[in-house]
């Protein structure tokens, strides 16, 4: 099977990197485009982390890692903040 | 188009057409409860079953059936029949063995019985359309049905929805006799409900993991993602979409 390479964003209105960073900065988050990609795996990671926990799934940092960064984590997450918003 | 019982022909040509004052004789004697001579007025008729079972024959039912059903209409007919009143008895029998026809059919060509009125509705509505189709080479809006047949717009939405072709799924589509259902995964929920389960609670936990993000680690997946928060509560950007679609442009 085809593994993906990157999240698919369906909605127009995502922002790239710098983009995200400049709208933190304006709004008082001083950051760069680095930081922003650092507090994105930050976020992934902590969050398969957790449900691994839940799972009692024993995985070392290596693999949650690898799990945070597939796109088909990051897009199950995404839709669930999707239908958070509803 | 189906072939007639054996028996059926047989007496349709051991039993000529009768003559308009054999009918009354005929009839006359039923009504005394001559089992005999009412005998052989069905027989003479059963000619008349057959030319009008031979209209009404559609693929979807069975002709053997339609003309049992047919010949129900005759029975009535028979009995029913009075010959004082001069007329023949072809005229009178033809609208019971109609009757008894069309009933059938609606009863047996589709799993779901539909009113007689409401079927007949139906067929008027489609030869209107059918018919404005032809002459205007475009399909007519239901307003202008309704206003030719002088029906209630409601009434043909109901109509026309309650008389859709109806096709079951066990039914078998091809000579291998695999049915529809068989094409058809069922991924209801009701077919495997652990899968539900787990399903379930795995959203739970990620919505409860979802709560361990800081408020602007949240913020960030959702900028990046194009995940809107409540668009009337963008208070903490200072930045309009706007201005935000302006960057994106850069």
């Amino acid at each position: 099977m085809k593994t993906k390479k990157y999240v698919t964003v369906t909605n127009s209105n995502g922002l790239g990197l710098y983009d995200v960073a400049k709208v933190m900065t304006s709004n008082g988050d001083k950051m760069n485009h680095s930081t922003v990609r650092n507090i994105i795996n930050r976020s992934f990671f902590k969050l398969a982390k957790n449900i691994s926990d839940n799972y009692s799934l024993d995985y070392d940092a290596k693999k949650i890692d690898s799990i945070s960064k597939s796109p088909e984590f990051q897009e199950s997450i995404v839709d669930l903040l999707r239908e958070k918003e509803l | 188009m189906a072939i007639v019982d054996k028996r059926y022909s047989e007496i349709i040509k051991n039993n000529p057409l009768l003559t308009k004052k054999q009918e009354i004789s005929l009839s006359r004697q039923t009504k005394k409860g001559d089992l005999s001579a009412r005998k052989k007025l069905i027989e003479s008729n059963y000619r008349l079953v057959l030319s009008i079972a031979k209209k009404y024959y559609r693929n979807d039912i069975s002709f053997d059936d339609l003309l049992q059903e047919s010949s129900i209409g005759l029975l009535k007919a028979v009995d029913r029949f009075d010959p004082e009143l001069g007329y023949k008895f072809s005229t009178y029998a033809c609208w019971w063995i109609k009757q008894a026809a069309l009933q059938y059919i609606n009863e047996n060509c589709t799993n779901i019985k539909v009113p007689t009125h409401s079927r007949l509705l139906n067929a008027k509505i489609k030869n209107k359309i059918k018919q404005i189709e032809d002459d205007e080479g475009k399909r007519p809006t239901l307003e202008r049905v309704s206003e030719e047949l002088g029906e209630n717009v409601n009434k043909i939405k109901y109509t026309l929805k309650s008389n859709r072709y109806i096709a079951s799924i066990d039914a078998s589509r091809d000579d291998e006799g695999n049915t529809l259902a068989s094409k058809i995964a069922d991924e209801s929920d009701f077919i495997n409900p652990e899968a539900r389960l787990e399903k379930k609670e795995l959203k739970r936990i990620i919505r409860e993991s979802l709560s361990l993000l800081t408020p602007k680690e949240e913020k960030i997946i959702r900028l990046r993602f194009g995940i809107t928060e409540d668009e009337y509560n963008n208070e903490n950007f200072s930045l309009t979409n706007k201005m935000i679609g302006y960057l994106n442009e850069d």
